[in-house]
């Protein structure tokens, strides 16, 4: 149905006359993306400001017109494409950056901003946004949260997600919400993680808060060449294996090899079946014995040649053939279809044989561009789109790729996203249950269907529209005294099921190290699902069942030089249930990145009586919505978590601590400033109070006596140069904010200390309360200021993230310990954060002032807990 | 529409799979953050006139000549679509289709095939900028050829010089050359210590910034050059970028005739966008039995910034100037001669020389673009003086008549006080005596 010219006025006004257009060229002009979809829209309209794609969503929503946000147009999976026509609603001109703040590491774009020109205005600040699509240049910062986009860098520094931490967005009603901000965590579930790789079918972003790191002090690029795949993928597992993550991977197959040797001379021999690239970064110190070992395990697996970029120059010589790739290819036929898989890295040499094979079968020549480290692979599909039956035959080979992805336990898309393109398979790739929970999550933000129609989710099969809560095998005790012991995930599933019918309350338990009273609800004790599912070491991922013990996994990794960066307090009793559930994080987060960074896969039983999936083994993985976000921090409140799936990482070669005495907190919070904008990269800057530093003392150490210093406390993780070096910067630094020297502690004082550092409560004894704020970075000190006024609080500051953790003993005088903890609300509130109760929650909530949940939050706790049966949102 | 239906056109269109690596740098797209103003559209929406998806339709007339045919996207583009020629071939279709302005004709057919007539109605434009008479007479300044829309005419050019270079050929020592016809001159240096060549007077050039060129010819000469000018015709580039390539042959061939039968090492010019046609005569006359005279004529072209840094100039004196280099799409693009200009610029004692951000980014002049396509001109031009202005630079330098004018203008209606000089221009102040420097 044609727009009226009513609502094209009434548009038009919402932008502005200069801002809109229905001109036919102009609408043909957005009826791409960068693959084959084509649709038009009826009305193109160039928001400037928040408020415009406001009025645009109200109206049409209002009149049930399809709206179809945009920014570069560069997706290849049809995501900007209008497929119901009504408006294009193109954002290239909300481009600005907003706010550049350095101390706190953050950066607002609007969502029209291009990647690069991030990049650019970066660099002057020596500084850089880490997700790096090969499309960077020209895609909109607006694009990449949409498809949660990723590049090279990924396997080291992760993707788009990992690097936003707040976003502002108008809803498909036209709503406007705020998800998160500058601050790590936001309280509450984690909607901007669902925002981000919905692919643009939840609502507009108008405004992203991203993480910025400081520049690598150095970077050294290196090329090997291989006769054998096999033999390349293999130089890839002993780099790994042997401690390292590259910055960049990348490998080149024989087809492509040769295409650009055709092309640009790169000079690579003729017999070379692989090419890889291999880029280093990070402190200078450690590289150049990083280099010798790489350079090592390449010629052992026998490389037929090894090269070290002596220069920029080399470099880019170096460089040159990978970058040629593409234009190299396209003198073989004009036309190519880029596919996007991400499989474990381990099944890739098969996975590569496997697409030459499928190839073969349908006439076509395939080449290989892929990064190697995180598994993504790219086949290149030539054609030449003048040649119908070689367009059907792309077509064709594309779908059994896409097959075989999901086969070898791979996702269909890494980076490139469903669009319409790969709807149809999604079935094939998620069970009817995980389909009906992304449904769920669509319903939620656009019960009328009409934002970005017909994306990424199919119509509902006869599997999803059949699914059935299961009956419950026994009946449930009568009584809430003993906690019923899970011993599978269907029986979880049935519990739930069965306790929604009969609208009684459960809570899922583990170590209960956070879980305070229970009140009148059945316990669901996780604790015997306790086995490791899968363990994949060389594809750096594990899967492990929700009961087993933070400490027992890290156990289980150690055997292959490997850990998990989780840490818990009371990694003994503490499962990964509840870590994930409660969002634990410890002081390591600054260097490992968040629970939810590390975070791969989820499985969850539901009140709906199912077993649900999110995510994969694989880094890159863009299929379908992001779910298992919600699950990171809801505190059992939708569904009991029964299995994760972590990264994990391999064993830093060396490992100390540094221990500096700061006599006041801002000289502390200047020299963290310092620290967190070098090229040092401790793996935590963890400070602790004078009260804190009493208890610790008392415990490890001889009695204190009380200083009334602060204290710094520096991990020093990775290679043994690194180590070295990261002490005497530390050292040096630290003779600049203050007269003594820091203290280095050996291996096992250091580990006490970490663990007791986050199990303050313990060492406190009595009762007492658990508060918990979460700022920007450079934001800490006027919250520790207000904490302070309580001398006897406990206080422990995450000074390179922006985390406080406070304990205060229980003490007599409600009124004044309200005072304080309003004290700290604003203070939390003031600097741009939020403060909320830590383990155990029970009491401290009261002290609170209450959150009210937003629209969004409740509709999917309604969704997920129907009756109300499990535990309230967290707040 | 027989153009849209060559082989280059269709393999070029194949090409170009839509990944939108050209928004990054194509001008008119990041001053509008429209997608029908970049590449890819402008490809796409030839496609499918080729392919017979849709008919070619008069309002495309817009979309085709908006491009500035800087060939920015080409460089971004991984498969090296070249948006440029395509947008030549789509416009002669266009034309073929919706037919030419009888002014265009004229201008064309009639003007610029001869000399001396178009040096007449130069004047009368001229002389109509000082008495005001009337916007069509005006409009027949060179750089104005192509559009009926012609409104921002008046400010591009600040002062319309009341003598042209060619006039001044007798003050610079210059002689008319004996067996040769009228128009033919010829200055003989004393000693020939630098090149024999022969001078190509672009139409720009002569017209519209004499002083330029009467300060490069002042360099040559200094370099001990011998150097003769002949009575060429306009290069050809405006016709072809209008989408006439027949005109443009036909100056080219006028071209060959007569300056293939001076002898000379090199055939040099000061103009960024008539040495970097001329180069490509060749291809605009492949196939005809031009083509093999195109091609050793076009081995002889030279612009002068590739001459000068290997001529023997007076010891520069120190100027004090903080410089910015704009990098003319013609030279630093089609001809890839960035560094030269620059070394120039570095070898004055006191100048400091500091990088324009996106220098070889389009000014918007691109010819007679200022004047088809105004507003959106302006929007090109306005990044382009943003960047200027963050240099600090005093002068903006560059190495084109047409960008000259354009940046001028751009400088004038930001008021900022920023001189913009051609390099020859600038050159000369710093190589050449100072009563001898041009007015
Ligand atoms: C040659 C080539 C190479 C590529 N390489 C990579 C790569 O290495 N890694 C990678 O991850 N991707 C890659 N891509 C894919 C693509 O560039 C990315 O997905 C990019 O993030 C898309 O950005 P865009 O601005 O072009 O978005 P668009 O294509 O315009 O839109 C993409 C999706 O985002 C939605 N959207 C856009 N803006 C908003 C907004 N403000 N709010 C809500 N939704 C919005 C749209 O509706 C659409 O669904 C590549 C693409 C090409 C053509
Ligand atoms: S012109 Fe080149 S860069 Fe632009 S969309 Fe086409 S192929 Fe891509
Ligand atoms: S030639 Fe210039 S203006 Fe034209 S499409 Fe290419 S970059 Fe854009």
């Amino acid at each position: 149905m044609p727009l009226s010219r009513y609502l094209v006025a009434r548009l038009t006004e919402a932008v502005g006359r200069a801002n809109a257009t229905t001109d036919p060229l102009d609408l043909m002009a957005y009826e791409y993306d960068g693959a084959l979809e084509r649709s038009r829209p009826e009305i193109v309209l160039f928001p400037t400001t928040t408020q415009a794609v406001v009025d645009v969503l109200s109206l049409c929503y209002e009149k049930g017109v399809p709206v179809t946000p945009r920014g570069s147009g560069t997706c290849l999976s049809g995501g900007p494409v209008p497929l119901r026509g009504g408006v294009s609603l193109v954002l290239s001109r909300m481009d600005k950056l907003l706010e550049m703040d350095v101390p706190n590491q953050r950066v607002i774009v609007q969502p029209g901003h291009l990647n690069f020109d991030l990049i650019e205005r970066l660099a002057k600040e020596r500084h850089l946004y880490a997700p790096d699509p090969a499309s960077q240049r020209v895609c909109t910062m607006g694009g990449n949260i949409a498809e949660n986009s990723g590049g090279p860098h990924c396997l080291k520094y992760g993707v788009t997600t990992n690097h936003v931490t707040g976003l502002q967005v108008v809803l498909p009603d036209g709503g406007l919400m705020t998800m998160g901000g500058k601050a790590l965590e936001a309280p509450g579930y984690d909607l901007r993680g669902v925002m981000i790789g919905s692919e643009g079918t939840l609502g507009v972003v108008t405004e992203i808060t991203c993480r910025i790191l400081p520049l690598p002090e150095s970077v050294v690029t290196m090329l090997a060449i291989y006769d054998s795949i096999i033999k390349a993928a293999e130089a890839v597992s002993g780099i790994i294996a042997a401690g390292m993550i590259p910055a960049t991977l990348e490998m080149m197959d024989r087809q492509i090899i040769r295409a650009v040797e055709a092309a640009v001379h790169a000079g690579y021999p003729l017999d070379a079946e692989a090419v890889l690239i291999i880029e280093l970064d990070g402190m200078a110190a450690g590289l150049e014995d990083q280099v010798r070992q790489v350079q090592e395990i390449c010629t052992s697996r026998g490389a037929l040649r090894f090269e070290v970029a002596a220069d920029e120059a080399h470099r880019d010589r170096l460089w040159r053939g990978r970058k040629g790739a593409f234009g190299a290819v396209a003198r073989i036929a004009p036309n190519k279809i880029t596919t996007d898989i991400a499989v474990p890295r381990t099944e890739l040499p098969r996975v590569l044989a496997e697409v030459i094979e499928i190839g073969k079968r349908h006439g076509l020549d395939v080449g290989n561009v892929f990064h190697a480290g995180d598994g993504n692979l790219h086949p290149q599909l030539l054609f030449d789109d003048r040649n119908p039956d070689e367009v059907a035959r792309v077509l064709a080979a594309d779908k059994e790729i896409a097959k075989l992805a999901v086969e070898v336990g791979g996702v269909l898309t890494g980076e490139h996203g469903i669009g319409c393109q790969k709807a149809y398979a999604m079935p094939m790739a998620c069970a009817p249950q995980d389909l009906a929970a992304m449904r769920a999550l669509k319903d939620i933000f656009d019960p009328q269907g009409t934002f970005n129609p017909g994306k990424v989710l199919p119509p509902p099969n006869d599997a999803e529209l059949q699914l059935h809560p299961p009956p419950c095998a026994s009946p449930l005790p009568a009584s809430n005294d003993q906690p019923v012991v899970v011993e599978s995930y269907a029986e979880a599933a049935a519990i739930l099921a069965e306790v929604t019918r009969e609208q009684r309350r459960v809570v899922p338990v583990g170590g209960r190290t956070k879980v305070g009273d229970l009140g009148a609800a059945l316990p669901l004790d996780s604790r015997a699902l306790r086995s490791i599912v899968d363990y994949d070491w060389e594809n750096l991922t594990v899967t492990a069942q929700a009961g087993l013990r933070v400490a027992e996994l890290q156990a289980a990794l150690a055997e292959h030089g490997q850990f998990a960066p989780l840490t818990a307090p009371f990694p003994d009793r503490a499962t990964l249930g509840g870590l994930v559930a409660a969002n634990s994080n410890g002081p390591l987060r600054y260097g490992y990145g968040e629970l939810r960074d590390v975070l791969l896969g989820v499985r969850f039983a539901t009140c709906g009586g199912q077993v649900v999936t999110s995510g994969s083994k694989t880094v890159k993985n863009v299929c379908g919505y992001d779910v298992k976000r919600l699950l990171v921090g809801s505190g059992g409140s939708l569904g009991m978590i029964v299995e994760a799936t972590f990264r994990t990482l391999p064993l830093p070669p060396a490992e100390s601590a540094l221990l500096l005495r700061i006599g006041d907190f801002p000289t502390l919070a200047a020299l963290s400033l310092e620290v967190r904008t070098s090229h040092l990269l401790p793996s935590a800057l963890e400070a602790v109070n004078p009260a804190l530093w009493n208890l610790l003392a008392a415990r490890n150490m001889q009695p204190p006596e009380p200083d009334g210093q602060w204290r710094l406390l520096f991990a020093l993780r990775g290679c043994a140069a690194d180590v070295v070096e990261m002490r005497a910067g530390l050292t040096e630094a630290g003779a600049r904010f203050g007269p003594e020297p820091p203290v280095l502690l050996d291996g096992s004082q250091a580990a006490f200390l970490w663990r007791d550092v986050a199990e303050a409560s313990r060492l406190l004894g009595g009762p007492f309360y658990g508060l918990k704020a979460v700022v920007p970075p450079a934001e800490v000190a006027p919250l520790v200021a207000a904490a302070s006024t309580d001398p006897s609080a406990a206080i422990r500051v995450s000074a390179g993230s922006g985390s406080v953790h406070i304990v205060v003993p229980t003490r007599g005088d409600p009124a004044a310990l309200g005072a304080w903890v309003a004290g700290l609300e604003t203070a939390a509130r003031e600097a741009g954060g939020w403060l909320g109760p830590d383990a155990p929650p029970g009491s401290a909530r009261d002290l609170l002032t209450p959150r009210r949940p937003d629209c969004i939050s409740k509709a999917i706790k309604a969704a997920f807990d129907p009756a109300g049966v499990l535990p309230a949102m967290p707040l | 529409m027989p153009e849209l239906d060559s082989e280059f056109i269709s393999n070029q269109l194949a090409r170009c799979n839509r990944c939108g690596y050209c928004i990054r740098t194509c001008p008119t797209y990041r001053a509008t953050g429209h997608e029908g103003a970049v590449a890819r559209s402008r490809n796409d929406l030839v496609r499918a006139v080729q392919r017979g998806k849709s008919e070619l339709l008069e309002e495309m007339g817009d979309r085709f000549f908006q491009c500035l045919l800087c060939g920015a996207c080409t460089e971004s583009c991984l498969t090296d679509v070249q948006t440029d020629e395509i947008m030549v071939e789509a416009r002669e279709a266009y034309r073929q289709a919706h037919g030419d302005s009888w002014l265009q004709q004229f201008i064309f057919r009639e003007l610029l095939p001869d000399p001396e007539r178009l040096a007449k109605y130069a004047r009368l434009v001229a002389l109509g900028k000082n008495t005001g008479i009337s916007g069509l007479a005006r409009s027949l300044g060179l750089l104005k050829i192509v559009s009926p829309k012609l409104d921002n005419a008046e400010a591009l050019v600040e002062h319309m010089p009341r003598e042209f270079f060619r006039d001044q050929l007798p003050h610079l020592g210059f002689h008319p050359v004996e067996d040769r016809p009228r128009g033919w001159f010829r200055y003989r240096p004393a000693r020939v210590t630098g090149l024999r060549l022969l001078y190509f007077v672009g139409c720009g050039s002569n017209f519209q910034v004499p002083g330029e060129v009467v300060a490069g010819v002042r360099l040559l000469q200094a370099g001990g050059c011998d150097i003769t000018v002949a009575p060429n015709v306009c290069c050809g580039l405006p016709p072809y970028s209008y989408g006439d390539r027949e005109a443009a042959r036909l100056l080219a061939a006028a071209n060959l005739e007569t300056l293939g039968s001076a002898d000379c090492d090199v055939l040099l010019t000061e103009c960024g966008s008539c040495s970097s046609f001329l180069k490509h005569y060749p291809r605009l006359l492949e196939g005809t039995e031009a083509a093999e005279p195109a091609q050793a004529l076009a081995g002889k072209v030279r612009d002068i910034t590739e001459v000068l840094p290997d001529l023997t100039l007076p010891e520069p004196r120190p100027l004090s100037h903080r410089v910015t280099y704009h990098d003319p799409c013609h030279l630093g693009r089609k001809q890839k001669i960035k560094a030269q200009p620059r070394d120039l610029l570095k070898r004055i004692p006191g100048v400091e020389h500091i990088e324009l951000p996106e220098a070889d980014w389009c000014c918007g002049g691109a010819g007679s673009y200022n004047l088809s396509n105004p507003d959106l001109s302006r929007k090109v031009l306005a990044r382009k003086v943003e960047n200027v202005r963050e240099t600090g630079a005093d002068t903006l330098i560059t190495s084109c008549p047409a960008c000259v004018i354009q940046l001028a203008s751009g400088m004038r209606e930001a008021g900022l006080d920023i001189q913009v000089r051609h390099l020859c221009d600038f050159l000369a102040e710093a190589h050449l005596p100072p009563d001898d420097a041009p007015c």
